[in-house]
């Protein structure tokens, strides 16, 4: 067992009852076709693109507590959402959002600084995520009320604590825990594998939610589809530590493309496309945090700001034909295996140095 | 091009307009102090590096 990784699994469980609490809002809404349109393109803007800023001042402020903060925020979201007492429509989202994002944040920092360079804290953290959207979603169809979710809410105040207690530990270590991310290329510019990063994160974003998936029509089967792409994202981390980010990576993306070409009508192969595709969000994640070592919560809100960029395009357009969908999976996969060989460093170089100059 | 692709949403797009243009314009703006921020984190990288 790694070191430190009971906070994987603390924010794991945060993290589960964040999307929880979200996607029982969202599920909830009710209004014009319009609004029912908007409001998951809206929420997908506001709980993504907000990260890469909140991570920022996480960085240069760590006395705030995000984790603390979000929890508050997230608690009256709910509380708002259904109470439908503050003016604008958005408003009770935003903040909603915004407790999200702040959770997120906490989660990343906390996960990437105790870790001393693993992937599978971050992983096991974001592997959570997929576990709460399906669960929010079927609590929102049933009979939940909303008080007991805004109360499960507020469970998670112990558990954010008790994850800052492996945080200030790793922060009294070191006073930068990630400079022991080393998993970049350094043949390339930082700026250049930035860039190239994000556009995995992109296609990820768009081979998740995008391909099409025809079999996905029952609930149970929404259940696995999400419940696979957070094993993916765990098993990505566990699997780079065991064996390397490079071989994983390379591989994981290479091997999803059959599966994701013929599994438009078969569960099964679908669902081994997709979990291998989702094995690349935390190496992602490890190599711009290997480039932003400072700055970690920026680095983990650019992924989410990919991944936002990977989406919003499915909420206006899709590809009916199955050629236009095998160029589009075919053409997106090779570039990832290039753009994922040429900013990964070899593996042998995993363990990098530590130095606590920063 | 119709053959192949499919508006999914054209009807949002007719009627949603306001609240889109400003989700547009605070995604934009966030996402341009990013790309400073970014830039800022990489310089100073550059100077500890060296």
């Amino acid at each position: 067992m790694k070191k430190n990784i009971g906070a994987g699994w603390l924010y794991f469980y945060i993290h589960f009852l964040t999307e929880i609490a979200c996607f029982y809002v969202l599920g909830n809404v009710t209004g014009n076709s319009v609004v029912l349109w908007l409001v998951p393109f809206v929420y997908d803007a506001l709980a993504f693109v907000p990260q890469s800023l909140i991570g920022y001042i996480s960085d240069r402020f760590p006395k705030i507590n995000i984790g603390i903060t979000g929890t508050v925020l997230l608690f009256f979201g709910v509380i708002f959402s259904f109470l439908d007492i503050l003016p604008g429509r958005f408003t009770a989202l935003t903040i909603l959002c915004i407790g999200n994002c702040c959770l997120h944040i906490s989660g990343a920092e906390t996960t990437l600084r105790v870790s001393d360079g693993h992937l599978s804290h971050s992983a096991i953290f974001v592997g959570g995520g997929s576990f709460g959207v399906i669960t929010g979603r079927l609590l929102a169809a049933s009979e939940v009320p909303f008080l007991l979710v805004s109360a499960l809410v507020l469970t998670m105040i112990p558990f954010v604590l008790l994850a800052d207690l492996y945080r200030n530990k790793a922060d009294e270590k070191s006073a930068c825990p990630c400079v022991l991310f080393d998993y970049h290329s350094k043949k390339i510019p930082p700026v250049l594998i930035v860039i190239l990063t994000v556009f995995v994160v992109i296609v990820r974003g768009y081979m998740g939610y995008g391909i099409p998936t025809t079999w996905n029509k029952s609930v149970i089967q929404n259940v696995i589809f999400y419940v696979t792409m957070g094993i993916g994202k765990m098993l990505g981390g566990v699997l780079s530590d065991l064996i390397g980010i490079r071989k994983t990576a390379v591989l994981s993306v290479a091997a999803a493309v059959p599966f994701l070409l013929f599994g438009d009508n078969v569960m099964l192969i679908s669902l081994v496309g997709v979990m291998l595709f989702s094995m690349t969000m935390p190496i992602t994640l490890a190599v711009l945090v290997s480039v932003l070592k400072y700055s970690p919560g920026l680095a983990f809100g650019l992924t989410t700001i990919g991944l936002f960029l990977g989406t919003a395009p499915i909420f206006f357009f899709k590809f009916t034909t199955f050629t236009a969908n095998a160029t589009v999976i075919i053409v997106l996969s090779v570039l990832c295996v290039a753009v994922l060989l040429s900013i990964l460093g070899k593996d042998a170089a995993k363990n990098g140095r530590h130095n606590d100059t920063c | 091009m119709e053959d192949i692709m499919i508006l999914v949403n054209d009807y949002l797009l007719q009627n949603a307009k306001t609240p889109l243009i400003c989700l547009a314009v605070v995604c934009v703006v966030i996402l341009v102090l990013t790309v400073i921020f970014v830039g800022r984190e990489l310089k100073k990288r550059g100077n500890n590096d060296d």
